[in-house]
């Protein structure tokens, strides 16, 4: 039995079946695996240290982690390196070790590293040399930090990017580093960006400051140098651990030989542990962007919700900005991602048709701790109204649905009925901006018998006399420019329109008359709506409200005017205006559709915005 | 002693001779000798002219002072440290450029990169004892006061350039060589 179970905990073992708890010994990349909680370790470096030399030291960090430390389960590990940038202060101690002890420049940084002890320096002159070092670098470490608040904010900026992106965060720094770290740390809780308190941890090493960071762990050793120096000017934290007996270091201060030697080193070890399951326990919840925009025509607003890491679920909450819970939405409050698996969430906000039509109205969504009620990740949502709202109804359809295919053929309608529209505004941009439209609609009286009654009469203009039911969507005007254009484009229309089919009493008139358009008919004849049609009166009619036509396209379209189309009628097809390549005119219609070459162009007929 | 004790003698102290002198190439000493591994064709000690400027000598003009290059292969010389020779120049050549250009903010600013680099490519290639053969070859880089304030100078002309480190996997990407 005893055995069986040996077994089965071996094949547990074998095939990666117990927690992923990352061992001592090895190290989980992040990368690819966005699945994991990220702890990413920071060494923030001390005084005079090179690039190079803090390059290092991190290596040694990356191993130390690596090799003795028990990384929390479903967590990967990544490192940078904080730059404390006070490198070049040995000058002043270089010339000293020459004059005073007669170091080469070459002994010089062996000694100091303690590579080359026995080079030159006899054992009182390595304990002078070292008390000179010591009290030097003390003197340094105060001196040289404390305005450097540029470096500081470089750091604040790297660890709230990481929170930004769902990393804990460890900073492990050595000496002078830590007087660092400790700013850098208090900065960073700031902002509404600010980084909560438990999503960010510190272990001082050698730390020459009076208190650690958010009462944090430390490591000291009795025989680091540089610190009883200090602690010596003030009160630096007391020693709690030391180095190993005969350890070698010039000064029982190196960061390598603190993570070296077995009393520190354990320490450490176990304080870097301690850390990173606290930070790993604190789950990351994030909105999936820090904006979300929706319209209010979609009528909901999907709102994603991101989690990596562990921890309780949060809540997430909804709060007016200049739209008002009730009237542009429903508040949301609920609790989100529970099971520990979820990675992500989708949570609507209903969104409410206002009675203004005011648009781009915001409200904030907010992430909070349940417990705390710190924010945890906050986003805004703007509520978009587009001026498609179904209080203009379509005209076609008559209900309620304002974006259509692009065919809006007034045959749709159904034969000899009508509807009646309110008119509403209408604007058009063609050809990519160089052409525009706008028009005046009015209430179109769609309820007609004959051709006499194919429009309601304007002003100026005859009804028609064929007899066929006709079927008009709307009556309107719609005056079309280019701006910047000069001159006149054609107007051409339906092919199956023929001149003498044309049943309109403009066509009397047809030619230049009105402001030099010229229209063709089959590439035949022409014909105009003319200063004879009353001229422009209609336009000027103020019941004719502004239409706006609203569409996107990705070729030139087509607009057809529709005089007018009768089914029964063999030969009224729609009329049209191919805007691609009209430079400018102005014309007047009872009823007009929009062909689009392209098919996905929508077209959507909305109210305009106040 | 009889004569088999003698022969026997004799021997082991052969012996011990043949271990002593075959262990002594790791020395770092300059026996005038091409060891096996090393560069077949190593500049000539160029011994205090080596020190007088900043530049030093580079009579085969390889961008690596004599006296380093002479260093590098003769303290590494085994056929097995080829890569860490590699490295070890590579590094060289960057330190020079940057003690070279330390009064020069603006020609100073790439040397961040690639200074990191040639740290890195050596924890790659030598990622036990890195630090070591680092901090060993910088100072017989930095063998003058000249080069050592230069370096100094260097340091603080870099000091505001952020240089990204890499993944302890992608650290063999840093190898130029």
């Amino acid at each position: 039995m005893k055995h069986t179970a040996l077994f089965v905990i071996f094949l547990l073992a074998t095939f990666g079946l117990f927690p992923d708890v990352g061992r001592a010994g090895t190290l989980q990349s992040c990368n690819g695996r966005p699945d994991l909680k990220e702890l990413r370790i920071y060494y923030v470096n001390g005084v005079g240290n090179s690039k190079e030399e803090a390059r290092l030291s991190l290596a040694t960090l990356v191993a130390f982690v690596r090799d003795r430390v028990v990384k929390p389960a479903n967590t990967c590990t990544s490192f940078r390196l904080a730059e404390n940038p006070t490198a070049g202060y040995y000058v002043d101690i270089l010339e000293s070790a020459n004059q005073r002890w007669e170091l080469s420049p070459e002994q010089f940084w062996l000694a100091l590293v303690d590579l080359g002890s026995a080079l030159s320096l006899s054992e009182s002159q390595r304990e002078e040399f070292a008390s000179y070092v010591a009290d030097s670098l003390a003197q340094r470490i105060y001196d040289n930090y404390a305005n450097d608040q540029a470096t500081i904010l470089k750091h604040v900026a790297l660890y709230k990017d990481d929170y930004k992106n769902c990393r804990s965060i460890l900073l492990v720094a050595h000496s002078q580093g830590n007087l660092y770290a400790r700013q850098a740390f208090e900065q960073s809780a700031l902002g509404s960006d600010g980084i909560p308190l438990g999503a960010m941890h510190v272990v001082d090493v050698a730390t020459p400051d009076i208190v650690t960071v958010n009462g944090g762990p430390y490591a000291t050793s009795s025989t680091d140098r540089v610190i009883n120096v200090i602690r010596s000017l003030i009160n630096a934290l007391p020693a709690n651990t030391s180095w190993a007996p005969n350890a070698p270091g010039l000064l029982g201060h190196s960061f390598d030989g603190y993570l070296g030697s077995l009393p520190s080193g354990n320490l450490i070890s176990e304080e870097i542990e301690t850390s990173l399951l606290s930070v790993a326990r604190t789950g990351c919840f994030r909105f999936s962007q820090p904006t979300y925009s929706a319209d209010v025509s979609a009528g909901v607003a999907h709102i994603t919700v991101l989690r990596t890491g562990g921890g309780d679920p949060v809540t997430m909450t909804t709060s007016d900005g200049t739209a008002i819970a009730g009237i542009d939405y429903n508040s949301v409050s609920t609790s989100v991602i529970s099971p520990s698996t979820e990675l992500q969430q989708v949570v609507d906000i209903t969104l409410l048709t206002p009675p203004s039509n005011e648009t781009g109205k915001t409200l904030v969504l907010k992430l909070l701790d349940p417990t705390s009620g710190e924010i945890l990740s906050a986003a805004t949502l703007t509520i978009s109204l587009s001026s498609c709202l179904d209080q203009y109804p379509n005209p076609i359809n008559g209900g309620t649905t304002q974006t259509t295919e692009s065919d809006l053929s007034v045959n749709s309608l159904t034969a000899g009925g009508g509807i009646e529209i309110d008119a509403f505004p209408v604007s058009a941009t063609f050809d990519g901006g160089n052409a525009s439209a706008s028009a005046n609609g009015q209430k179109g009286n769609m309820t007609v018998s004959s051709h006499a009654d194919y429009m309601t009469p304007l002003p100026g203009r005859s009804a028609g006399t064929s007899s066929a039911v006709v079927r008009f969507a709307f009556v309107e005007t719609i005056l079309i420019t280019a701006p910047g254009k000069t001159g006149w484009g054609s107007l051409a229309f339906n092919p199956n329109v023929t001149a003498s089919s044309v049943l309109e009493t403009c066509n009397t008139n047809l030619g230049n008359g009105f402001t030099n358009a010229t229209l063709a008919i089959n590439g035949t004849s022409a014909r105009g709506i003319g200063a004879s049609c009353s001229s422009n009166a209609w336009r000027t009619d103020t019941n004719h409200l502004p239409i706006m036509i609203n569409f996107t396209y990705g070729v030139p379209l087509k607009i057809k005017l529709d005089m007018y189309t009768d089914s029964a009628v063999a030969g009224y097809g729609p009329d049209a205006v191919d805007l691609s390549s009209t430079l400018g005119l102005s014309y007047n219609a009872s009823s007009f559709q929009i062909e689009n070459q392209a098919p996905d162009t929508k077209i959507q007929f909305c109210r305009s915005k106040p | 002693m009889d004569q088999l004790a003698c022969v026997r003698t004799l021997s082991l102290l052969i012996v011990c001779i043949s271990l002593l002198v075959s262990c002594s190439g790791g020395g770092g000493t300059d026996s005038g000798t091409t060891p096996p591994g090393a560069q077949v064709n190593l500049p000539p000690d160029p011994g205090p002219a080596g020190m007088a400027t900043l530049a030093g000598i580079d009579s085969n003009n390889n961008a690596v002072r004599d006296d380093l290059e002479r260093y590098i292969a003769l303290t590494y010389p085994a056929a097995s440290d080829a890569d860490t020779r590699a490295a070890l120049t590579q590094y060289t050549k960057v330190a020079q450029g940057a003690i070279l250009d330390a009064n020069d903010p603006v020609a100073s600013q790439p040397h961040a990169q690639k200074l990191i680099d040639g740290v890195e490519c050596l924890l790659f290639r030598r990622p036990d004892d890195a630090r070591k053969l680092f901090l060993e070859l910088q100072a017989r880089i930095l063998n003058t006061m000249d080069r050592s304030k230069a370096y100094l100078m260097a340091q603080v002309q870099i000091q505001g350039v952020a240089v990204p480190v890499r993944d302890p996997d992608d650290l063999g990407a840093a190898c130029t060589n």
